[in-house]
């Protein structure tokens, strides 16, 4: 069969959700959610299609983010919704249609002067194709910090409120955090107001610390619903200076007393094991758990390699799709 | 530097009397980069290959003169992978010669040897090993999942407590003791020890014994549990170093069914008064994440760190891949040469 493999036009969204449909029966994706994961990321869009005809049979898609590296701007991108539409999966020779249209996509995308990384948390299949044809590595096994909500406060502490929207002060709050991550998710105003106040499909609770004068010390996102358990109250980011220890300690009252209210059995957060959260999580009663899902990356600039970037990314459940 | 000829090399399996070869060339390579190196002796070397009850798996490159250039070597583990008798082998030791390493253009000798190591060793079982594995150095993972199809099956997280924050305390009824030699009924320990687990190293007496009680270098004490003689557990503790920490006290081998949990306490707690005893400053184990004993260990007060460790394989066949591995197989530290 003769395909067409090309980047996003805009218009293909019709066809390109249809094809959604037709690859991952049982799920539904609206315009409104397609609309925000590709046409309002404040970072872009990083689409290939392959069409047979008018139809699009195959998609290699990621969502880029913005990060920051040594106080320079760079960029990753994560891998989502990559797929062929079942009658076509034998449409190419082997390696493939999803080979195919992945290797145009990292043609455009992947590079030094491009996106430096591509990763994502791929369902089996897809990282058996990746690592054979893609060079997809393993980063790392993904664990989650698990702590058993009981019984507790479900009201938020004083000095702990819900903040409607972001404005400029996360970015100076991200500033305080970042200076011992080697690579992390530039968490500004556009990202943080996108990834979660205007996501059409989950509620998270975006809880702060505000000091004196009105500045944000500290925030915490938080949702309810179903990650590694059933029923969880999901800290979905973390963003707390690591020397305001008060700070952390009444956002973090302030996310379990919100699983509470929930109805919630326990709550879940995902850092990362090199950095100080991890052992102040555990100190907390949170018990490491293992979760089934594989962080995998596809790395265009040598010294980003997975060692590295399983030792120096700051890499929370914020940059993921998983929740 | 010296001229490599490839084709005058000879590329084989140890042959009894290369043991002498191998050290040379062994402790050459390792005194240069490691300032506090001890020389492997005869008897250490021996005890590592030629005495391990489950085998040995060594492949060389050797000059005409009868030189080891480069080596490729494993420590072989019976298995039992889904109930069925399986093997792996964990690759250790391997080293080329400094004098020859630059002389020959990439893949190298690691490649060179490992090339070989693999189609001799690797394979279905029950005779061939179904999985080779390791804990390498970066510079041996890069090489390795470039050209021997290495990949990751996780990064090694430890579990350690300060010994007077364990909270296990003695159970009535159990008594978790030293002894000289595990006794013969740790076979069946073993037995219902594996049950659930579809991949774990076959435990037996002789494994067990090579292993920790015949060590050319290192004292292990051997704990069993039991209630009225009935052997409801074991492990094998040693005050030592590991990742890069002193005066740890670790826990080396653990071996409980899942349904002893009573002695799983006992031996804890065994575990807690040696090494208050012994003024470690630490208990330190390593279990995969995906075992039970993952949870246990640290509702038992262990928290979990990272480790410069992480083990890698590579498959030899379809089913048993490094994801399988991962959620599978069980060992502890005493499956590793790190302790």
């Amino acid at each position: 069969m003769a395909y067409d493999i090309r980047p996003y036009r805009p218009g293909d969204e019709t066809a390109l959700l249809k094809a959604f449909h037709l690859a991952f029966p049982g799920r539904t994706r609206s315009l409104q959610e397609w609309r925000w994961a590709f046409d309002q990321n404040p970072a872009g869009r990083r689409l290939f299609l392959a069409f047979h005809g008018e139809d699009v049979v195959a998609q290699y898609a990621a969502i880029p983010i913005r990060m920051r590296f040594r106080g320079a701007e760079k960029t990753f991108a994560q891998i989502v919704d990559s797929m062929v539409v079942p009658e076509h999966r034998r449409g190419l020779k082997r390696p493939g249609l999803f080979v195919e249209t992945a290797r145009a996509f990292f043609e455009e995308y992947g590079g030094p002067d491009a996106d430096w990384v591509h990763y994502g948390w791929p369902v089996e299949t897809a990282w058996r194709i990746g690592k054979r044809f893609l060079h997809y590595v393993t980063v790392r096994a993904q664990n989650g910090l698990v702590h058993e909500l009981g019984d507790g406060d479900t009201a938020l502490p004083a000095g702990v409120e819900v903040l409607p929207r972001f404005d400029e002060q996360v970015s100076w709050l991200y500033d305080r955090c970042c200076g011992s991550w080697g690579i992390s998710a530039i968490r500004d105003e556009a990202f943080m107001n996108w990834r979660f106040v205007d996501h059409p499909l989950h509620h998270y609770t975006a809880l702060g610390v505000r000091d004196a004068n009105g500045v944000l010390r500290g925030t915490v996102i938080v949702r309810h619903g179903d990650w590694v358990a059933p029923n969880m109250a999901i800290i979905a980011d973390w963003l707390v200076p690591e020397n305001e220890p008060e700070v952390a300690e009444a956002l973090l009252r302030g996310a379990l007393a919100l699983g509470r209210s929930w109805g919630a059995s326990a709550s879940v957060i995902c850092v990362p094991e090199w950095s100080s959260w991890f052992l102040w999580f555990q100190a907390r009663r949170f018990l490491v758990w293992d979760s089934d899902y594989f962080l995998v990356s596809r790395n265009f600039v040598k010294f980003l390699d997975d060692l590295w970037l399983r030792d120096h990314w700051w890499l929370g459940l914020a940059e993921s799709d998983l929740v | 530097m010296t001229e490599v000829d490839p084709e005058s090399l000879t590329i084989r399996e140890y042959q009894p009397g290369d043991e002498h070869a191998i050290l040379a060339t062994f402790n050459r390579v390792f005194r240069e980069v490691d300032p506090d190196f001890v020389d492997r002796t005869l008897e250490e070397w021996r005890w590592t290959y030629l005495d391990n009850p489950s085998g040995w798996r060594i492949s060389l490159a050797l000059t005409p003169a009868g030189e080891v250039v480069s080596q490729y070597a494993g420590i072989a583990q019976r298995m039992r992978l889904d109930g069925e008798p399986a093997y792996f082998s964990q690759a250790v030791d391997s080293m080329t010669d400094p004098a020859w390493r630059k002389g020959l253009k990439r893949p190298g000798f690691f490649v060179l040897t490992g090339y070989p190591y693999a189609a001799q060793y690797g394979g279905p079982p029950p005779d061939k090993d179904v999985v080779m594995w390791g804990a390498p150095v970066p510079a041996a993972w890069r090489i390795g999942k470039s050209y021997l199809e290495y990949e990751l099956v996780r990064s090694q997280l430890k579990l350690t407590v300060e010994p007077d924050a364990l909270r296990d305390r003695s159970v009535e009824g159990i008594d978790a003791a030293p002894v000289d030699a595990f006794g013969d009924d740790v076979e069946a320990l073993f037995e219902r020890a594996a049950e659930g687990r579809r991949a774990i190293a076959v435990r037996d007496l002789a494994q067990l014994h090579w292993r920790f009680r015949d060590h050319p270098k290192h004292d292990y004490t051997l704990v069993e549990a039991r209630r009225g003689g009935e052997l409801l557990g074991l492990a094998v503790y040693r005050l030592g170093t590991f990742d890069g920490r002193w005066n740890e006290a670790l826990i080396a081998d653990w071996l409980v069914p899942a349904t002893e949990r009573a002695a799983a306490h006992a031996l804890r707690a065994w575990v807690r008064e040696r090494a208050l005893a012994d003024g470690a400053e630490r208990v330190t184990a390593i279990f995969p994440d995906t075992a039970p004993e993952w949870l246990a260990f640290q509702l038992a007060g262990f928290r979990a760190e990272p480790s410069r460790f992480f083990l890698v394989g590579r498959q030899y066949t379809r089913k048993y891949d490094m994801r399988w591995l991962y959620r599978n197989w069980y060992y502890t530290l005493g499956d590793t040469d790190l302790v």
